[in-house]
């Protein structure tokens, strides 16, 4: 791999802050840079990426989301225009479109830049740490308080959580399992470090920056599966998320990409899927999430990739589909192993160690129970809260059109969408940060 | 989609799908306003304990009453096996509400079967409820008033001949009231056959043949669920409503029993010497008082629930409020006047009888076309449920 | 020659797992090379010093034999000076034994083959163009308008056509729109006045209605449009393009079985819209209210026989037009008869909206057929949540017909005319040309853009027409350089995502203009300086580049040579590929360069028994899987020598041959998915490596060598786990076959 430095001086465009470090936020960083503006990158995690980076494919193509993301990563890696900052997040923005103070809270990482990576902190590190990436499920890749969030995670550099770690100073007090109070003067990690990188002192820090836009693109959280008590979440180990699946399907995920049930381990002979579990419900989520059926019909696809005898019931309301994904969609319920069920999942118990799904089949007319190795819930997309006090529907999500011009929404902070729709909106949303700037020349 | 000619039997089987908008809108009108919100995720139907296996409710009538099907409705039995414990309306993630609309639809239903139609329909109106009451006291007071002119008062005796001498204005001899409540039965019971009969037909009609027609299991069954209010029971949301609905039946039927023994009491050859009012130790009496007592604790209960918590109780609209406040009435005016009895404050105590009266006339009036009137349907139901195998699956 | 300096960094390992000083002498003795050293660590202060002094030697290229290029990636650019990574830290010492014979050996390959290239590149001087920073937007639709609007308030000129005369599209003819907002509800009234009158107003905008285009020649930056506007033709000159074509409902003729022309009262969603605005419901037949309406949804959508795919917007627009049928009409009862209700993720507030109306009623089921009667039409359905087997009585049905794009297949006008032209010359086989013809005559006469490219006039499409990236991650990443789809041209949507779609299709045509304007090149190669040189002289006019060329860069001249375009070139190679006299060449990648890569790795005589074997891997996903394998400790055998490509698609045959020649025993080639569902970036990059591997068989056949021992695999970078598995058994099996002859 060659590079050369050939990227000579666009005509100067002006500033923007991207807030999230997603694939919307990616995208609208890397479209508004190769634009010319410079940006300034904001993400909360440890490393870049969202939730994309849990994914194990998209649909309807079945790709692994890592390939667009590498590319995203590559393409911001060689723009000088583009400083990003991990950790990190917006306190407060002050002033209005064209010129924004926008004050920046970055929170100790504990490992300094030139952290090549090697890893041997997490081998010594004695804290574990419940991963929330692969959802507290037994991930081996991301269980210690010295963490790369995930493999191939971008910065490649680890970071040690405060609140697990057993020298750094504490929010919470620690753990009785590990002697709680004030935390063990524990330097394991910086004592192997081969480049010194590893600062345990290392303190946050808040910074200002002078912006004419700025795009929030804070994403989304899964709905808590907590909540979803009726259909078995918590009360039986087979009954899992859908984002929960993405990670078991993955290589790098928990299981190495074996679909197992989370009880035994062993392969599953039949998977029930509930639609709409949380959502376009008053008592949950009264909003549909637009993509959770795509989201089923695929995990369905590579299911029956992995298991081919498996059977699938996909248990829905409406078979919502957009556009050319319908094809799809049809294909996949052409899969004689693929079972699609008008009608929601009501209940799902657990009967001789087995989830067991209660539903009525409106097409016929039946109501039957149906014993599963397996349920994966549909839930649906919670937008990111941002204390930012931006316009904002009922449900949290953000309007396109904020009362200050040069504040800037995309992506699913703005609206329930698919990675394409997302990235759409990013650029679009880059072109409005462009003409901001513009409007200030 | 194809443009293939369908099959002459095809034709011949097809439905033609006719919207009765009246009936949706009296629906939407009354307890059922939230009917539209439903989007057929038969979330209802998966969480009703209740509901049959093969035809499970109340999914399908939600829809039926969206599309105003009446034929559908009214040919359905499980809008009567439906004992609106309210466990659909809960879990309903649209706040469509169908425990509220299958009242609706059951109200709907007696108004249905009911002769006169018509006259169901204004009977459901809550003007017509002082109406009633005003045209019972009425006929009870000129009656009485008749009767004394042509100075048959003079035979009013008790039957041990000794005379009773009554005020004038609340003459009401029992040879009269006798006569005036046998014809109410004898009312009731014929227009209530009629509905009775025209329903059993719908639902054969309708409903798949019992593959083996065993009347008498079956009858024994579906009465034992009504005794034991099994039913009931399997509701999730709220047991207690078991209890009260038990207390009050109970209490009605030993009411009912006492009153039959009573007025029967005086051509009875087997007692003798007994004087009324009876006395309060007389076994008769106390099981009277202890019935009261039953059903008036039981319906001050329901009314408590329903007050308190309205989420799973139900909508309680008007044709609730009238069945329960008037067999509140009739107990508690029984208790009034017996009170008034034993304080010896006599034109007050005449006064509280009447009340008492009126209230029983108007519900013995009411019943065929009032909630009352699931005392047939509902049993009906569950005898048909019981020789079809319905609600076994 | 460039003067080359080699600097090996010490860290991660490095040191303790190799032979620094052997390797430093190694590098120091490769051609070229003016000095060779070791650094602690480069990535630290020092390190940067070591490389600035190299500078100081006058070198004008340096190797940094360290870690992967993600790592550190600017911080060993220099200005003005070529810097070759050799991956010494993932392909070497995290990915084989340490200190070992064999992976010292590949440490040496490694830095031969990195110097070998280094002294080869010459620095790209990237050529600027004269641009026009003009974006010409092709129909003035929503998407269209908010195209051009963004554009403007973003400092750009915007030249703005419309074929018909006036701006809106369909827009233009609706008076009430879908909610597009929170809280989702009701019915918003047509923004369009407001939006046009904006456009009318801006200084940057300049509009023609009644235009079409008569011809875009030209490339990015310097596009020469002529536009047709009535009688006259305009000249126009533009650096990007927005296609924002719009679509056209699908033609509901096709439909008889939902009574569509049978009965005047059987009537498009299109026409009742305008019934409508003018605010009347009654038949067409007799003009008597229609008190009971139908709406059939998918109306030939989500029906391989007619639309296979779903429009979006149907079953919102029909329950806008039973609400709006309802205000006009208190008393009408409407029907919605759907497959599914798709009132996706907030817009399922407005179905909560419509379902409130009691004079709204909704089931689902499959509408069979519509049977028009005398006074009424019936209306049939099966599978419906009513019945198996019920029909419904109606006064008027409103067929929800979808979405069909207004595009023009480049490709397949190209062919159609290509053999049109071939049988009036009448060379060729006949029936085949004729069968072609016959094949794509609906494409006569569709052209929409007129560009002049050796490609043909119009963008290619996927399948059902929509000229939409096959990516998701890159929505916007298109197959004819400086040209965008936007809005239902590019895939049904509503009116919100045609704006946005707009404003996006925008910003890419400014990114356009701006890298063509400093000679750089767009997603997926950003910032490539460098495009391909032709060395004509020795050009046999095979035609090979300009057919296989992903972006229809090449133009051809009567004689069949090839005229470049750099402004749309996108730096895949392909065209380098394909070259069979390897005449095409980059400033910093050629055949020639690679061949001297091939021929810098030490190939030991058979009784070593050590074979080589060649890898050639796609730069996107397969060279970045192998970093990562690497970074995660994989081991993989120690005989296989990396060598990025730019994308199978680029990939030479004669450097096969030449490695066999050489003696390699095996050649491995891995690149991204083909076929319906690629992964490649140039599109057909894999495809085309597919059918060239095909002859380099029969030519290892005529070496009289087996022809397992090449293989092309499909990787992606979440294969990163199971690569090294996948080479070493290709290793095994070339074991099993013996060494290759050809050994010295």
């Amino acid at each position: 791999m060659s590079t050369t430095d050939t990227t000579a001086p666009l005509p100067p465009r002006g500033r923007l802050l991207v807030v999230g470090g997603g694939i919307a936020g990616l995208s609208a960083a890397i479209e508004a840079a190769e634009a010319g503006c410079d940006v300034v990158l904001v993400e909360k995690q440890a490393q870049l990426g969202g939730r994309v980076a849990q994914m194990y494919q998209y649909f309807p193509k079945l790709c692994p989301p890592v390939c667009g993301l590498e590319i995203n990563l590559r393409r911001m890696r060689t723009s000088p225009r583009i400083q990003s900052f991990t950790l990190a997040e917006v306190e407060t923005v002050t002033g209005g479109p064209g010129k924004y103070q926008v004050s920046i809270r970055q929170h100790p990482r504990f490992v300094a830049e030139r952290c090549s990576g090697c890893g041997k902190c997490a081998e010594v590190c004695p804290a574990e740490r419940p991963s929330a990436f692969d959802f507290g499920m037994n991930g081996a890749t991301t269980g210690k308080a010295a963490y790369l969030a995930y493999p191939g995670a971008w910065p490649t550099c680890y970071a040690i959580d405060p609140k697990f770690c057993l020298r750094t100073p504490h929010p919470d007090p620690l753990p009785t399992s590990w002697g709680g109070g004030e935390g063990l003067p524990c330097t394991k990690c910086a004592d192997v470090c081969p480049t010194k990188a590893i600062d345990l002192a290392q303190q946050a820090r808040t910074f200002t920056v002078d912006v004419q836009a700025v795009i929030w693109a804070t994403g989304w959280t899964p709905y808590d599966p907590s909540r979803l008590t009726d259909l078995g979440f918590g009360s039986h180990p087979d009954v899992i998320t859908n984002m929960m699946m993405e990670r078991l399907a993955s290589p790098n995920g928990p299981t190495g990409g074996r679909i197992v049930r989370p009880s035994n381990d062993q392969s599953p002979d039949s998977i029930a899927f509930v639609q709409c579990a949380g959502s376009r419900d008053d008592a949950h989520l009264a909003y549909c999430s637009g993509l959770c059926c795509m989201a089923s019909a695929k995990q369905a696809r590579y299911v029956r990739a992995q298991h081919p005898s498996a059977e699938i019931f996909i248990y829905y309301i409406d078979r919502r589909a957009s556009g050319r994904q319908e094809t799809f969609l049809a294909e996949t319920e052409r899969d004689e192993k693929v079972h699609f069920v008008p009608g929601k999942v009501a209940r799902v118990s657990v009967e001789a160690g087995s989830p067991v799904v209660e539903v009525e089949d409106t097409s016929k007319g039946s109501k039957f129970k149906q014993k599963v190795d397996m349920v994966v819930l549909a839930t649906g997309m919670v937008p990111s809260q941002t204390n930012a006090g931006l316009a904002a529907d009922r449900y949290g999500f953000l309007s396109r059109e904020q009362p200050s011009k040069g504040q800037l929404t995309a992506g699913c902070a703005r609206e329930p969408m698919d990675v394409a729709t997302a990235v759409r909106d990013a650029t679009s949303a880059a072109l409005r940060a462009l003409a901001q700037c513009e409007a200030r020349r | 989609m194809g443009a293939s000619e369908p099959s002459a039997e095809a034709t011949r089987n097809r439905e033609r799908i006719a919207p009765d908008r009246a009936l949706l809108d009296r629906v939407l009108a009354s307890g059922g306003e939230d009917l539209r919100k439903c989007m057929q995720c038969a979330t209802c139907s998966a969480v009703c304990e209740l509901a049959d296996g093969r035809q499970p409710s109340p999914r399908k009538e939600m829809l039926w009453a969206q599309w105003g099907l009446s034929n559908r409705l009214m040919a359905d039995p499980d809008l009567w096996l439906c004992h609106q414990c309210n466990d659909c309306t809960s879990r309903c993630p649209r706040g469509a509400r169908p425990g509220d609309v299958m009242a609706a639809l059951r109200r709907e239903c007696v108004i249905h079967y009911a002769t006169p139609r018509a006259f169901g329909r204004w009977a459901n109106r809550p003007a017509s409820l002082v109406w009633m009451a005003l045209v019972a006291a009425l006929l009870m007071a000129t009656g009485a008033g008749l009767w004394q002119a042509f100075g048959l008062a003079a035979a009013e005796l008790s039957h041990t001949g000794q005379r009773i001498v009554f005020p004038f204005w609340i003459r009401l001899p029992h040879g009269l009231l006798s006569a005036g409540f046998a014809l109410l039965l004898v009312f009731d019971v014929t227009v209530l056959a009629r509905g009775a009969r025209r329903f059993w037909r719908i639902l054969n009609a309708a409903g798949h043949k019992p593959p083996t027609p065993q009347p008498v299991p079956s009858l024994r069954a579906a009465f034992r669920r009504i005794l034991w209010h099994d039913d009931f029971g399997r509701c999730t949301q709220t047991h207690a409503r078991r209890t009260h609905h038990l207390l009050v039946i109970y209490g009605m039927l030993a009411l009912w029993l006492t009153s039959l023994w009573s007025v029967t009491a005086r051509w009875n050859p087997l007692l003798d010497g007994l004087v009324y009012p009876l006395g309060f130790w007389n076994p008769w009496k106390l099981m009277a008082n202890l019935a009261g007592i039953a059903v008036t604790v039981g319906i001050a209960l329901m009314l408590a629930e329903r007050w308190k918590r309205p989420e799973t109780a139900g909508a309680t609209t008007y044709s609730d409020v009238a069945l329960l406040g008037s067999i509140l009435s009739i107990a508690l005016t029984g208790f009034a006047t017996e009170l008034l009895h034993f304080l010896r404050m006599e034109p007050l105590r005449y006064a509280g009888y009447f009340v008492h009266l009126v209230a029983v006339v108007v519900l013995l009036w009411m019943l065929p076309y009032s909630k009352l009137a699931h005392i047939v349907y509902r049993t009906l139901a569950l005898i048909y449920a019981e020789r079809t195998g319905r609600g076994r699956q | 020659m460039a003067k080359t300096a080699v600097l090996i960094c010490q860290g991660c390992d490095i040191a303790s797992s190799l032979d620094l000083a052997a390797l430093e002498k190694v590098a120091g003795k490769c051609e070229g090379v003016v000095r060779a050293c070791t650094a602690a660590c480069l990535c630290d202060e020092a390190g940067s010093k070591a490389i600035d002094e190299m500078l100081t030697l006058g070198a004008s290229s340096l190797v940094i034999a360290a870690c992967a290029t993600r790592f550190h990636t600017r911080a060993f650019v220099r200005q003005g000076c070529h810097t070759e990574r050799v991956n010494l830290r993932e392909l070497v010492v995290y990915s084989h034994q340490p200190n070992h014979e064999d992976t010292q050996m590949l440490a040496e390959d490694m830095v031969r083959m990195g110097a070998a290239r280094a002294t080869q590149v010459s620095i790209p001087d990237p050529q600027p163009l004269p641009v026009e920073r003009t974006v010409l937007v092709v129909g003035g639709g929503p998407s269209g308008l908010s195209a051009a609007l963004g554009a403007a308030r973003a400092g750009y000129q915007v030249v703005l056509v419309e074929k018909q005369a006036q701006l809106g599209g369909w827009l233009h003819r609706w008076k009430r729109t879908l909610p597009s907002r929170a809280p989702y509800r009701e019915l918003e009234e047509n923004d369009l006045p407001r939006l046009v009158s904006e456009i009318e107003e801006h200084p940057r905008v300049r509009v023609h209605c009644n235009a079409t285009l008569a011809s875009i020649s030209g490339q990015p930056g310097q596009f020469e449009v002529a536009l047709k506007v009535g009688e006259q033709t305009i000249a126009a000159k533009a650096g990007a393009i927005v296609q924002s074509t719009g679509w056209k409902p699908y033609d509901a003729t096709r439909l008889p079985h939902l009574g569509y022309g049978r009965s005047p009262d059987v009537i498009t969603n299109v026409d009742f819209e305008r019934a409508l605005a003018a605010g009347t419901l009654k038949r067409p037949s007799d003009g008597k209210p229609a008190r009971k309406i139908a709406f059939i949804q998918c109306a030939g959508s989500r029906d391989p026989a007619h639309l296979a795919y779903c429009s979006n917007v149907c079953c919102r627009v029909s329950l806008k037009q039973a609400l709006w049928a309802r205000e006009l009409d208190p008393t009408c009862d409407t029907y919605v008869l759907a497959k599914d209700i798709r009132t996706l993720g907030l817009h399922e507030d407005f179905y909560r909206r419509a379902q409130e109306d009691p004079g709204i009623f909704i089931t689902k089921g499959e509408v069979t057929e519509v049977e028009p009667t005398v006074s009424s039409l019936l209306v049939r359905m099966a599978q419906s949540q009513l019945g198996d087997n019920v029909e419904l009585e109606v006064d008027l049905v409103v067929l929800a017909v979808g979405m069909v794009p207004v595009t023009a297949d480049g490709p397949a006008i190209r062919e159609l005319k290509d053999a049109r032209k071939g049988l009036a010359r009448g060379d060729g086989n006949t029936a085949v040309l004729q069968a072609t013809i016959d094949r794509l005559n609906a494409h006569e006469g569709t052209e929409i853009l007129g560009l002049t490219y050796r490609q043909g006039p119009d963008l290619p499409t996927l399948e059902y027409g929509f000229p939409d990236s096959h990516f998701i991650c890159f929505p916007y990443e298109t197959r004819r350089t400086g040209i965008y789809a936007a809005g239902c041209a590019r895939a049904p949507s509503d009116l919100e995502s045609c704006r946005i779609d707009g404003e996006g299709a925008a910003l890419k045509a400014i990114q356009a203009i701006e890298q063509t304007s400093l000679g750089l090149a767009v997603h997926p190669r950003w910032g490539d300086p460098s495009p391909p040189t032709f060395n004509l002289q020795r050009c046999t006019q095979c035609k090979r580049c300009t057919e296989e060329c992903p972006f229809g860069t090449l133009d051809e001249d009567e004689k069949c040579t090839p005229k470049p375009n750099p402004g749309r070139c996108r730096r895949c190679g392909i065209c380098m590929g394909a070259c069979p006299e390897r005449i095409i060449s980059y400033a910093d990648y050629s055949v020639d360069i690679v061949v001297r890569m091939i021929k810098a790795i030490a190939v030991p005589d058979e009784f070593e028994e050590k074979p080589r074997i060649l890898m050639l891997l796609c730069e996107n996903d397969a060279y970045p899987a192998l970093e990562l394998a690497g970074f995660h400790r994989q081991r993989y055998s120690a005989f296989v020598r990396a060598i990025q490509v730019r994308c199978l698609g680029a990939v030479n045959v004669v450097w096969l041959s030449d490695a066999f020649a050489r003696g390699f025993d095996g050649v491995l080639l891995l690149g991204c998915k083909p076929g319906e569902q690629t992964q490649c970036h140039y599109t057909r990059g894999s495809d085309l490596l597919a059918t060239r591997s095909e002859n380099v068989k029969q030519k290892l056949k005529q070496m009289a060598l087996e022809e397992q021992r090449i293989r092309v695999e499909h990787v992606a970078l979440a294969d990163y786990l199971t690569l090294p598995g996948l080479i070493d058994g290709f290793v095994k099996q070339l074991e099993a076959l013996g060494p290759n002859p050809f050994k010295e």
